[in-house]
């Protein structure tokens, strides 16, 4: 199990980035941004102080 | 995409630009703390510099927090050195960026926004035309390649190191040209940083004036966004709406050096028609540019209340901060000198011609022609 578990974190990392990859820093940016909006739109979003 | 090239495995993600370099979460974490951290620190070292002035009865000027966590991560990189620990989670610098450009939307009125995307745009092509020639030029030269003028053209002239890693496979530029050209458009965001803001203050330009020349003039976003906000908050939001704007052209920039290149044999040839054409410019196009717009839309479209608008603003806000952070954390002066002085030349050279022609040009629209949104 041990073996396994060392030896597969690789593939699995390769398949898990290139999956986030695939996606791209860019949509995930943008869902993120539009999320936030979203909730302050329905007026959820919590006071955030600056 | 980062200057962090203390290793061959840094290289290699400043190559492909990656921001997400790992499957597991918690290998961002130390990064993401580091960035915090240094985001604060630089946030009240401000109120801390200006509390320390007053009590003093010291006659300071007010540093910026943009500038503090700027040189605070300037400094913990090119002392002790950035644990490779610490790398994923800094690289992330990018992404805050792009979710602090978006939340950025709700600060912009949409009209003024097509205005004044408008506007910029006729100032770029012009910029690009001018700034592209002269850098091709200048890289013939001083007998750098073919390949590396062209991407130092693209840098200089377009959108920085996103154009630059979004043309090396489009036009099959060598591993060695991309990261030459990317240390040295780095190497000018950094000067372009500290100049531009004091050169602007020196000009006399209107906040207004300073985010068009600091979005038309500087190369990487991160940079232009820093830029602009050491100015002023105004000259950092139009800062960034230029930049955007700038970025918005990447796609057709690579497009034209690609045609170029595959015309002479010298990278893969596209697909024929306009459909695969469409595709590959759909491909380079920065999709955040549409979070912002949509953003701006809902504040346009009276959907958000005032609180709920500074709430988002300061969610861009506190983006960018992380975003200066990490722009101090990646900068790795060191590694910046070993790159060779041929391609910083035809950079510099680029820099001053880009930075003298946009302001040539903002002069020009704005205090003769009277374009643009406010003053």
């Amino acid at each position: 199990m041990a073996e396994s578990e060392s030896s597969q974190p690789t593939d699995e990392n390769t398949s898990s980035v290139g999956w986030l990859g695939r996606v791209g820093a860019d949509w995930w940016a943008t869902a993120l941004g539009l999320a936030v909006t979203a909730l302050a739109v329905a007026g959820v979003l919590p006071k955030i102080p600056w | 995409m980062s200057t962090l090239r203390t290793d061959r495995d840094t290289v290699d993600e400043t190559i492909t630009g990656d921001v997400l370099t790992t499957a597991r979460p918690l290998d961002y974490l130390p990064g993401l703390l580091l960035l915090v951290a240094v985001g604060l620190l630089g946030k009240y070292a401000e109120v801390a510099w200006l509390g320390l002035a007053k009590r003093q009865h010291w006659t300071v000027p007010d540093v910026e927090y943009v500038l503090w966590a700027i040189l605070i991560g300037l400094v913990i990189t090119n002392t002790v050195g950035l644990h490779r620990v610490f790398r994923p989670g800094v690289l992330t610098y990018h992404f805050w960026l792009k979710v602090g450009i978006v939340a950025l939307g709700s600060r912009f009125v949409l009209g003024d926004v097509l205005k004044l995307g408008a506007t910029s745009l006729v100032q770029i092509l012009v910029d690009m035309v001018v700034a592209g020639a002269i850098i091709l030029g200048a890289a013939r030269l001083f007998g750098l390649s073919g390949k590396l003028g062209s991407l130092l053209a693209i840098g200089t002239s377009i959108c920085g190191v996103s154009a630059i890693v979004a043309s090396k496979g489009a036009i099959r530029a060598k591993n060695s040209d991309v990261s030459y050209a990317i240390a040295a458009i780095l190497a000018l965001g950094a000067v372009a940083l500290f100049t531009l803001p004091l050169l602007g203050h020196a000009i006399g330009l209107s906040d207004h004036e300073f985010g068009l020349w600091a979005g038309l003039a500087v190369d990487n976003t991160a940079e232009t966004t820093a830029t602009g906000y050491l100015f002023s908050d105004e000259a950092g939001k139009v800062a960034v709406l230029v930049k955007s704007t700038r970025n918005a052209l990447i796609g057709f920039v690579v497009l034209g050096f690609a045609l170029y290149w595959a015309a002479r044999g010298e990278a893969d040839s596209l697909a024929p028609g306009a459909k695969a054409k469409a595709a590959f410019v759909w491909d380079k196009f920065p999709k955040f540019v549409l979070g912002f717009l949509a953003v701006s839309a809902a504040a346009t479209a009276g959907w958000l209340s005032k609180g709920q608008l500074t709430n988002v603003a300061s969610v861009s806000k506190w983006a960018f901060l992380l975003t200066f952070a990490g722009v101090g954390l990646s900068t790795d002066i060191r590694q910046i000198a070993r790159t060779g002085w041929r391609p910083l030349v035809v950079a510099v050279i680029g820099l001053v011609v880009v930075a003298a022609v946009s302001l040539g040009l903002v002069l020009l629209t704005s205090r003769v022609l009277h374009w643009g949104v406010g003053s």
